[in-house]
């Protein structure tokens, strides 16, 4: 067992975190007051290659495996504090690229993944409903088999990237009887007239990521926007989601250790009492919590990369995963400020902006509770 | 026991389904004994009884449609 990176591996985590430090500042308060997406961040993280990183490089990619991608978004995590931004970027990557790659044809591949690699089309995922949040597969929106194609009838909410997306993968059911295996996913264009996106919704956290519902009427798709095969949502949406949660989750991971660093150098400089915070132990064990919960999380996401880049189902394990990290960054994030004292709570030093942006990793991707409920039924219970 | 009668009777204990009033070509599907985390614990289980493993492309209604199916999807996948 080797759990060590490569050199090829250090040099791109390396020139991932240079690029990051250069190119992904400014003024981040700005953006977050505003909720302004970082359009020039993103068109600079695709000069650099960022969203081609999982992408053949036939279509304009550099091929890199999960594992590569972990360690990339782990990088981008620990140096930029636009989380808004890696969220875009991950929901744009991991849940759209991603499926086209695994389950499009031909035609739609050549179509889509070159001008979304050169990030001159941003992509979104459809799946959560009003209805039908944690039970996914118990969606509404009906697909109904038209001649040359189907119409779409249904409203999504809090669909990630819907404000400043070109391409919409949505899930549809050709046959509600059939539950989840009647859940079909559609590739829809946003000048589709049957498709208008609602105004941008007014998050917790996450606030540079756009975010709202969108509402199908009779939207007419040809039969080759099909994405995989009729009935085949449910293999899409596990396999992304897979991906989601190893990629995504390791962004987290990398702001807990910039969140960790800037915690140890407040710890060494703060003094009260006389002494600096840090030789306290009340302070420097909540330091050292933060680290384990750095250990434990990479650990885990490691496996599950290795397993996927073995071509292995992982669902246990990205289960796991997913839950650990997403709590472990809650709780460091509330050590972070407890750390920090009064100043933690001020919003300029930034320090609270991560706690807000930490909540949405336990919803999003599958809820803490329902992760727990795979767990459990891999269980057998 | 055949393949058939050991996932019926796996369904019928695990998932309290009535599946024993199915015949082998009917739909699991529309009778609503495979739900979305039912199928996540039936794989689980082909898995470890039959020393399977799926790939993501095999995650197709069509190979758990009906008991006679999954049987197919268990053959063919010790055979390989």
């Amino acid at each position: 067992m080797d759990f060590s990176l490569t050199e090829a591996q250090e040099a791109l985590r390396k020139s991932i975190t240079e690029f990051s430090i250069k190119e992904l500042g400014g003024d981040m308060r700005a953006r977050e007051k505003g909720g302004t997406f970082f359009r020039d961040g993103w068109d600079r993280c695709a000069a650099f290659g960022i969203q081609g990183l999982p992408m053949p490089t036939e279509y304009g990619g550099t091929g890199e495996s999960i594992v590569e991608c972990m360690i990339a978004m782990q990088a981008l995590g620990a140096t930029c504090d636009d989380s808004g931004l890696l969220f875009t970027l991950s929901s744009h990557m991991w849940t759209c690229e991603i499926p086209i790659l695994l389950f499009g044809s031909a035609a739609q591949k050549e179509r889509w993944l070159p001008p979304m690699i050169r990030g001159e089309i941003i992509g979104c995922h459809a799946m959560s409903e009003p209805g039908s949040g944690s039970d996914a597969f118990s969606l509404r929106t009906l697909a109904t088999k038209v001649d040359g194609g189907y119409r779409i009838t249904g409203g999504k909410t809090f669909i990630s990237n819907a404000p400043i997306a070109g391409i919409f993968l949505v899930f549809a059911t050709v046959n509600p009887k059939k539950g989840w295996a009647g859940v079909t996913g559609f590739l829809v264009e946003r000048d589709n007239p049957g498709l208008t996106v609602g105004q941008p919704l007014d998050k917790m956290g996450l606030k540079t990521s756009p975010t709202s519902e969108i509402h199908l009427e009779d939207c007419f798709v040809q039969g080759d926007a099909i994405l995989g095969k009729i009935g085949g949502g449910s293999a899409i949406f596990n396999a992304e989601m897979e991906w989601e949660r190893s990629c995504l989750f390791a962004a987290h991971l990398g702001a807990m250790q910039r969140q960790l660093d800037v915690c140890v150098a407040y710890a060494k400089d703060r003094k009260q009492f006389g002494q600096t915070i840090g030789s306290f132990q009340a302070i420097s064990h909540k330091i050292a919590d933060m680290r384990v919960r750095i250990e434990i999380g990479e650990l885990l996401l490691h496996k599950v990369a290795w397993a996927k880049a073995k071509g292995q189902r992982a669902p246990m394990e990205s289960a796991i995963a997913k839950l650990v990290v997403s709590e472990a960054y809650v709780a460091s994030s509330l050590d972070a400020i407890q750390i920090h004292g009064g100043y933690g709570f001020m919003t300029e030093v930034g320090v609270e902006r991560d706690l807000r942006d930490a909540i949405g990793g336990r919803l999003y991707s599958g809820t803490s509770e329902i992760q727990r409920n795979i767990i459990a039924s891999l269980l057998g219970l | 026991m055949t393949t058939i009668e050991i996932l019926r009777e796996w369904m019928a204990t695990e998932l309290k389904s009535k599946v024993r009033e199915l015949a082998p070509a009917d739909s699991l599907l529309e009778a609503g004994v495979l739900d979305s985390m039912a199928i996540v614990k039936l794989i689980s289980f082909l898995e470890d009884r039959f020393g399977v493993q799926l790939t993501d492309d095999e995650f197709d209604p069509d190979n758990f449609e009906t008991l006679t199916a999954i049987e197919a999807l268990v053959e063919k996948k010790r055979a390989t």
